[in-house]
This record gives structure tokens, sequence and C-alpha cells, in this order.
């Protein structure tokens, strides 16, 4: 067995066999899944909401280095509707609540959501009546990136995280029976 | 005039509208407490014939647990006399049921100051024939979160909101049907935070604009009456999170002058460096913030490297990132890093050679000169408005807080005031390219004269008791640590309006302290939520591009409006 794992292993990347695991089919269909999964991970399309001072922790980054191409979160012109990736991070207010709701129903299949800094993920610094506790309480959350503010570190390993997710097709929301996106 | 006539004119012009009393603080500035229903002739004679052009700020408050009160509820109307250069709070006590008249026919700015005190208070303030409207949480929801009594909000009640337009009945149906509504927001591609803007187009020209805030209203005021002060620094460094120990300093001072300790002479020192660093850093982000919305490249690395320099600068020193928790009640938490002084030297040299630089490309850019001085403000339309800081000082009024009211070793450092004529946008890039200069000066002259010493007051009600105490067994050392850790210093009784000149405009603190641990009514006046305000009107007629640089230039946080 050992020898068979060897051969494989040179022929295809470790990811890939990893996602085979992870499913535990291993036939056509999920092959076909692996490289849509695949090529998900090179189109990755964040949806970069913030409400508050966290921005400054990727934000910053965004305006002040010049756009060469390699940073994800440089993108002008982002609507929901193309993203598959919402970046979270300030307060979730009771006025933001239907907002949000509609910005993850609008978001296409599959869906990941990331959650950045403290008030994302339990509002804590503001507990309080006004700040609701936690993302998760809205909807699935899949990656969590403490600090407040997180540090630039910090986000690159949620960031990095979420593409090891990306490739093995783990997901919080994946739309079943449908024609766009992967069918499970 | 002098201040002894201004009493007796203040007497003069208050006498026929039934009883008042006039009390005058060491520092000069009045409290006036009116018995009488006749409130806005009392307003519009001290405005009239008193000079108090400006309303600084109204605060509202609650009673309920106080039982010497009557009435429920009082409001206080803060007023300030650019002349005399002097502050008067004038208090009026309001039952539950009463009625107040509005003001916001005296000073523009009180509109929104009276719909918060509407939304977070239940006072009613009616204008003539209209109903007050919320104005940060949704019509349809009910309770008063300021309120003692308040509990809880409840999440599933919001829904997204309408126009807030009313219907104009003077347009014909033709002129009707060519008007658009266009929404933007809430969230936004910068760093302002999150708010939505509600916009009737014509063509392509703005014909009524609407901000509608609440999007991130933390209540920081209710948090900071149910916690000690000690805790709720970390508060006031998330209220205006660009150049978070502002925020903190104010706080400090506010409670230092209430309870009467003097900080050391070197903790005074080094919040003066924190104040102009974030003012140079706060000034560069604001001009590099329209430089981003225009896509010019002139100019633009320089002013990002300022930015970046004086975070990592400020960094070195804080060692925790962004947030700093720098400033503590008593003085400051940590004392400068060896050789940062050095660094801080070096630092004003390289935010020299960057601004020249980034300055002369600027200075020879012709669309950067035409964008920019598309809308201009008056001056008289700017006091009425409430603006403060380098807005007012662009339009030509000659005031900082920093002359008027000096504080730490500001009388003794050498710097002017630079002031604008028109008001425009491009006048405010050239106010805030010439404070940064003076920044530099002072903070130049701060460093040649950094006292020694220590840097934490060594009194017995706010600093922790030495360590060798400790081990001797001390007790009552061993009292105070504890207590200082779980109870923190107390609050006297009484009630005070303290402020400071920060980036953006006069950032001002009301506190109320009844000889307990806890604050009973904390009030932030935030510069961001008077600029805010007039941008409805100063908007109208310009394109959404030229918008968007009259708005960028205004320097408008929404964690500063919303709180």
């Amino acid at each position: 067995m050992t020898n068979i794992n060897e051969n494989i292993n040179d022929q295809f990347p470790i990811n890939f066999l990893q996602s085979q695991e992870q499913v535990g089919v291993f036939n056509g269909q999920s092959l076909l899944k692996s490289w849509k999964n695949s090529k998900l991970q090179n189109h990755m399309w964040f949806f970069p909401f913030s409400s508050a001072c966290c921005s400054l922790a990727y934000q910053v980054d965004q305006n002040l280095i010049v756009d060469d191409g390699t940073n994800p979160l440089f993108k002008e012109d982002i609507s929901e509707v193309n993203a598959n990736i919402l970046v979270f991070s300030g307060m979730i207010t009771p006025k933001l609540v239907p907002y949000l709701r509609k910005v993850y129903q609008k978001m296409s299949y599959p869906k990941w959501v990331v959650a950045v800094g403290t008030c994302a993920i339990s509002g804590a610094p503001f507990e309080g009546p006004f700040v609701m506790k936690g993302l998760e309480l809205l909807f699935p959350v899949d990656i969590v990136i403490p600090g407040c503010p997180p540090s630039e570190e910090g986000i690159d390993l949620g960031l990095k995280l979420l593409s090891e997710k990306m490739k093995k097709g783990i997901c919080s929301a994946i739309q079943v029976n449908s024609e766009v996106g992967l069918k499970q | 005039m002098n201040s002894h006539n201004l009493l007796e004119v203040i007497a003069d012009s208050l006498s026929p509208f039934g009883e008042y009393s006039v009390i005058q603080s060491s520092k000069g500035e009045l409290v006036i407490k009116v018995t009488s229903l006749k409130i806005e002739e009392c307003l519009m004679a001290l405005k009239k014939n008193c000079g108090f052009i400006q309303l600084v700020d109204i605060i509202g408050i609650d009673e309920k647990l106080n039982p010497e009160v009557q009435k429920r509820f009082q409001l206080v109307y803060v007023l300030y006399n650019f002349e005399e250069q002097i502050r008067a709070a004038i208090e009026i006590e309001v039952g539950e049921a009463e009625i107040i008249p509005s003001c916001s026919h005296i000073w523009c700015n009180a509109d929104w100051a009276e719909r918060e005190i509407y939304d977070l208070l239940g006072i009613q303030i009616t204008k003539k024939n209209k109903i007050t409207k919320r104005i940060f949480f949704p019509n349809r929801f009910t309770g008063h979160p300021l309120r003692k009594d308040f509990e809880s909000v409840d999440f599933e009640c919001f829904e997204d909101s309408d126009s807030p337009f009313e219907k104009d009945t003077d347009l014909t149906l033709e002129q009707m049907s060519q008007r658009t509504v266009v929404t933007m927001g809430p969230q936004q591609s910068g760093d302002r935070g999150a708010f939505r803007l509600w916009m009737e187009m014509e063509d392509d020209l703005i014909s009524r604009i609407e901000p509608e805030l609440g999007f991130i209203h933390r209540g920081i005021e209710k948090l900071s009456e149910n916690q000690n002060l000690n805790r709720s620094i970390h508060l006031s460094e998330r209220l205006n999170y660009l150049s978070p120990s502002v925020g903190s300093l104010l706080w400090c001072r506010a409670i230092e002058e209430m309870i009467a300790i003097d900080i050391p002479e070197r903790a005074k020192a080094i919040r003066m460096i924190l104040l102009e660093m974030s003012r140079i850093i706060e000034h560069c982000r604001g001009i590099h913030s329209i430089q981003r919305e225009l896509k010019l490249a002139a100019g633009e690395l320089q002013f990002s490297q300022i930015i970046k320099t004086g975070e990592r600068l400020l960094s070195r020193y804080s060692t925790t990132g962004h947030f700093s928790h720098l400033n503590m009640i008593g003085g400051m938490s940590r004392d400068l890093p060896h050789f940062w002084m050095g660094e801080l030297m070096e630092w004003i040299r390289t935010v020299e050679r960057h601004l020249f630089t980034g300055h002369e490309s600027l200075k020879s850019s012709q669309f950067w000169y035409d964008q920019n001085s598309i809308k201009g403000i008056m001056a008289s339309e700017a006091l009425e408005w409430g603006v403060t800081g380098p807005i007012l000082r662009s339009c030509g009024v000659n005031f900082d807080l920093r002359k008027a009211e000096p504080f730490y070793f500001y009388q003794d450092v050498d710097f002017e005031i630079p002031l604008g004529i028109n008001g425009t946008s491009f006048d405010i890039y050239l106010v805030k390219v010439e404070e940064i200069k003076q920044s530099l000066n002072i903070l130049a002259q701060v460093a040649d004269n950094l006292p020694v010493g220590d840097f934490v007051s060594q009194d017995q009600r706010i600093s922790f008791a030495s360590k060798e105490k400790i081990k001797e067994g001390d007790l009552g050392a061993m009292a105070r640590n504890q207590r200082l850790i779980n109870i923190g210093p107390t609050l006297p009784q009484g009630k005070k309006y303290t402020s400071l000149e920060s980036p953006n405009g006069e950032l001002g603190l009301y506190l109320i302290g009844g000889n307990s641990a806890h604050p009973l009514r904390v009030k932030w006046r935030t510069p961001s939520f008077y600029h805010f305000q007039p941008f409805s009107n100063w908007a109208k007629g310009l394109s959404i591009d030229s918008a968007r640089v009259v708005f960028e230039s205004l320097n408008i946080l929404t964690s500063e409006v919303d709180r």
C-alpha cells in the first residue's frame, strides 16, 4: 500500500489527496470537485465589510501600499453578488443586522465568512445592550482572527488557513442541487 | 467689555424672563440656572445681547436616582463667547411630560443635538408643526437607552429603513419624475466607518442629501456609566480610532481636574508630544484620503510615509500596537523607552523633508487646486453650525483652544495659528500643512526641554503602594492596592465640562460625579458630530465626485459621530 501512495504523491499534490480523504469517495465526481476547489482558490473574491476600527489593520495596508496585484483585498468596485468570501470586522449593532443578512443572502455559493477582531467574534470591548455577541449568531463563520485590533501576522495566518480550507473544500455554506457552485 | 461687565449685561437681558442665578467658577466659566419657562427667549437674548454666538453642545441628564431633584430631567446648553473667550452652561430642569421648544432657529447645529436627546433620553423637543425624529435608532424602536431604567435592545425588531425624504409639494409631476434617489453605504471603501447617505439626484447633481446614522452606535456613554473610571479609558481610545491617545488624554485630564490631582511635569510633556504627534498623523491621513479619492499620485508617497513612520514610532513607545493605553489617571502608564527622544528628533527631520517635497508637488498641481476649490464655507456659516478646528480656521476665524484655554505647557511654547480665507478644501489643506509645521515646532521645543523625574503621580488616591511596603507586610498598603484594582478612584460630586483642541476640532467631555466610583453621566462632544451635520447643506448642487472631496476634507469619522 505504501508504494502506491508514494506513486500517487508523485503525480498529484498532497493537498489534492487530502481533499479526497476528506470526502471519502474516489471517483470522477470528486476529481471534478477538487479541480473546482483549486479554481476557486485562485479566484478569491473578497467582500471586505468593516464597520469600525479593525479595518485599520488591513485597510491601511490596502490604501498605503501600492497595488502590485498581490494583495487579494485590493480590488475596486466589489459587489457582494460576485464575492465568495465575506471579511467582516467591527461591531454588529442592531441597525446593521438586516443589512448583513441581505449581504450574506446575495453572496454567491460557496460562501466563506471570516470574522476579524474581537468585536466581530464576541462584541467584547463594547459588551452591553447595543452590540451583538458575535457574528456566529447570524450565520456560520469559517475563520476567526482574534485581536483588538488583530496584528498583520494574524490576518496573514487567518487567510492562509482559509486558503487551506478552500483547497480541501471545507465550507460552511454549500448550495445543494444547483447548477452554480459545488454539488455534494 | 470684561467679565464683570458681561455679568451685568447678562443680568439686564435675562431679568425680564423670570428667575435665574449666575455662578462664576474660579476659571471664569459661567453657570446660569434658569427656572422660568421662557427658555427660547432666554437663549435668544444670550445670543443677541451677550455675544454667545456658538452653541457648543446640548446635554440631557436623567436625574431619576437623585432624590433631591423635583423634576426628572435636566438640560444643559453649553455656549461659547468668542470675544471674551468665556464658556457658559445654562441649566434647565425639565419634567417628564414637558415639551421643550426647539432652539434650532437660534443656532443651526441644535437640530441634531436635540434629536439625539429625544432619541436617547426621550425629552420632547419640538419645532413648529414638526415631530421630532430619532437620530441613531429607527423610528419604530421603543425605549430610550440613556434613561436609568432602560434594560435591553430587541435585535429582531430592526428592518431596513425607507427613504427619509418628504415629498416636495412645490414641484410639478414632471420635475418629480426627473429626480431619483440613490444610496451609498453602509459599508464604505475608506476607513470612515459605517453610515448611509441618501441622495436625491437631479441629472448628475445632488438636490437633497440626508445622512443616516447609528450603524455603529455602541453606547460608549452608557457603558462608561456602569463601570469604574479606569475601565473606560479603552472606550475613550476607541472613540476616534485614528488618533487613540487624544480621547484617553481628555478622559484622564478631566478626571484629574475633578479629583484635583497635579500630575508630574514629565507626564504633561509626554502627553503634549502624543497630542502633537497624533495631530500630524491625522492631518496627513486627511490629506492622503483626498489624494486617494482623486487618484492623484503626486505627493502620495510622501504623506503615506509620514503616517507609516509616525505610527511605527508611536508603537515603539506603546509596544502594544495601535491602541496604546499610554494615558492613565495620574500620568503615563510607562516611561519613554531609551533613545526614543533621538528617534523622535529623527522623525521630525523626516516629516520636514517629506512635507516639503509632498507640498511642493501638490502646490504646483492645477488639478489638485481645481478639484479642491469647488465649495467654500463662509465664516458666519461655520460659526452657526458649531464648526471648530482647522475647518473654522480655514474660514478665517482666529480661534484655537490651545491659545484660548492653554493647559500643560501650551502657554510656554511658541507657536502660531495659521488661517485661511475662503474656507474651501484647498484652504483646509493649506491650514493643515501649516499646522503640521507648527506642531513640529512644538515637538522640538518640548523635546529640548523634557523634564526629568516621575512619569506618574504619587498621590495616595490613585497610585499603587511601593513593592517594598508590601514585602514588609504593611496591611494599609495592601488594602490600598486592592481598592485601586477593584474600585478605582472615586469621582467627587460636581459637574464639569473639559475640552481640548483635538486634530479634528474641539473635543469635549461633560462629566457628572456623585462621590462614587462610577460617573453619573458622561457626554462626549465630538467634532465629527458637528461637522457631519452641515454637510447636507454644503453638498447641495454638487456632483457626487466633488461632494466626496468635500466630505473627505471635513475628516468625518462615524465612530465619533455615533459614539
